[in-house]
């Protein structure tokens, strides 16, 4: 019952960010850069929390991971060149993501290359 | 360790350092508008819960949110962004017992907010562009459909 009800509060605390009415999508529309921003800042924060000084349940990884690269080998992971697939498009791999050249987030070239 | 919800109550101790990581990572290189910093600095560590096409469809479904927050004339799904956060909550869930289930969810819920996040920086920063792109995609239709 606890469990239940942990995981419902924490459902409830973490969905509405992204659950919202178009009355409230078309207030939000509204916020300024800096609130944005401060939307990155908080994500980051969360993420920083979960960051490298405090390791995850290792119980829960996947079966089969195995870290894509070695102690200490992060920045160049993540630091690697894109690749192109196509004219305008350069794909990231670390963050399984595309995006246009000149621009942001290719959806359609992300679930493409990286078969999501 | 396990984490747990209580982990959240680290995130004040962090939030100074982390919002000066993001401040000053907040540029995108000159071939694209993305935050290569902050998503640098966002994602280290955080592999191992989510496969890599689990990774990359957060992302998406992160991408999706933040258009519907930034732009005019989109409207997420909810019921199709619900889905698409349980599918991947669900998968790989079968094998763990209710409190490893609930630190894969937590892990998830927050890789999801964060991703969000830096979609939001990276459209409101380049909002014209940003909302320009989704507009294309969302005619183009495909990989579109959370939008209404």
């Amino acid at each position: 019952m606890k469990q239940s009800l942990s995981r419902s509060l924490l459902i409830a605390a973490l969905l509405p960010a992204f659950m919202l009415t178009p009355m409230q999508q078309a207030q939000a529309k509204h916020s300024d850069v800096g609130a944005a921003i401060a939307g990155g800042i908080v994500g980051l924060a969360v993420g920083a929390a979960l960051s490298t000084k405090h390791h995850q349940n290792e119980t829960i990884y996947y079966p089969g991971y195995q870290p894509p690269y070695p102690a200490g080998g992060y920045n160049p992971y993540w630091q690697q060149p894109p690749f192109s697939p196509a004219p305008g498009v350069l794909c990231y791999q670390a963050q399984q993501a595309c995006y246009n050249v000149g621009g942001g987030y290719a959806g359609k070239w992300s679930a493409r290359v990286f078969g999501f | 360790m396990t984490f747990t919800f209580s982990k959240f109550g680290t995130c004040a101790a962090t939030a100074c350092v982390a919002a000066s990581l993001l401040c000053s990572s907040v540029r995108a290189a000159d071939d694209d508008l993305r935050l290569d910093d902050a998503w640098k600095a966002a994602m280290e560590d955080q592999e191992g819960v989510l496969t890599k096409e689990q990774f990359g469809a957060l992302n998406n479904l992160a991408y999706h949110s933040a258009v519907a927050r930034v732009c005019d004339g989109f409207n997420l799904s909810l019921e199709k962004f619900s889905k698409a956060v349980n599918d991947i909550i669900i998968a790989g869930s079968d094998k763990l017992d209710d409190e490893e289930k609930l630190a894969r969810q937590t892990h998830i819920l927050v890789a999801l907010g964060t991703s969000h996040g830096l979609f939001l920086a990276e459209g409101t920063l380049h909002k014209e562009i940003f909302c320009k792109e989704a507009a294309t995609a969302k005619s183009d239709g495909e990989n579109a459909n959370l939008w209404e």
